[in-house]
């Protein structure tokens, strides 16, 4: 144990709390996954769900693309720390990240409303679902790298 | 936030900086590679074994070395013993600023 003089002062106990939260949000950023993957599932995802209801037979073979990105996520993998189990954590069942879930939730059943027939109104419509896909998924990441911190620097179970 | 599950209690071992940020850089995964940890410190692999073996020795960490496909590996890990003493710590530290 250290002597009570020994001990950081609030200045110094705040420096080092700072120091804390950046190191775990540091592994955390680089434990998950790429943001050039995260955009890349966005963006087939946006394409896919669009022409699904415009071309069929062409978003079909289109889901394809699903698989580099799966052989990507696997090879991101390799050598990267394994993310900790979520033991106790009310901020991701309850907070931010439920919320933007059920935004992507309810986008996707708003979109189907849109009925996409022509190249231009296909074309917006992709771009429509890849911008605001793009910001929900985002804002869960981001709710669930803090979740991670959160929990890291809290949970001794 | 959420309430710490472990008693604060001030750690002289995790108190050094660069064990506190080994701690913490740990403290969100199960395990961590050596090479990935050394990067994310930014510091030469002499010193991070240094601290990693000073963590080690007190049980706090657990260092697992392997080999996969005919490289050698170094995970390194938090106990149950040293996520313990690191939550404490942590909370530790927000009692002082909250003083």
């Amino acid at each position: 144990m250290v002597s009570p003089n020994d001990r950081p002062g609030q200045d110094d106990a705040a420096g080092l709390l700072q120091s804390v939260a950046q190191e775990s949000e540091q592994m955390v950023k680089t434990s998950g996954n790429p943001r050039g993957l995260l955009t890349s599932v966005v963006a087939v995802s946006a394409v896919v769900f669009t022409l699904i209801q415009a071309y069929p037979p062409q978003a079909y073979w289109l889901t394809l693309l699903y698989l580099p990105i799966i052989l990507w996520y696997v090879l991101a993998q390799r050598g990267r720390a394994k993310p900790r189990t979520l033991i106790n954590s009310p901020s991701l069942l309850t907070g931010a990240y439920a919320g933007y879930f059920f935004l992507c939730v309810l986008l996707i059943n708003c979109l189907r409303f849109w009925d996409a027939t022509r190249m231009e109104e296909v074309l917006a419509k992709i771009l429509v679902t890849f911008i605001s896909g793009m910001f929900l998924v985002t804002k869960m990441q981001t709710a669930y790298n803090k979740a991670r911190v959160e929990d890291g620097n809290d949970q001794a179970n | 936030m959420i309430k710490p599950t472990s008693k604060a209690q001030f750690d002289e071992l995790i108190h050094a900086p660069l064990r506190l940020r080994i701690c913490a850089s740990l403290a969100p995964v199960e395990w961590a590679e050596f090479a990935q940890l050394k990067q994310n410190l930014g510091v030469a692999d002499s010193v991070l074994s240094k601290h990693v073996k000073q963590l080690g020795d007190a049980g706090y960490v657990d260092i697992e070395r392997f080999a996969k496909l005919g490289r050698s590996h170094v995970r390194v890990s938090l106990t149950r013993i040293g996520r313990r003493a690191y939550v404490g710590h942590v909370a530790a530290l927000r009692e002082i600023t909250a003083e």
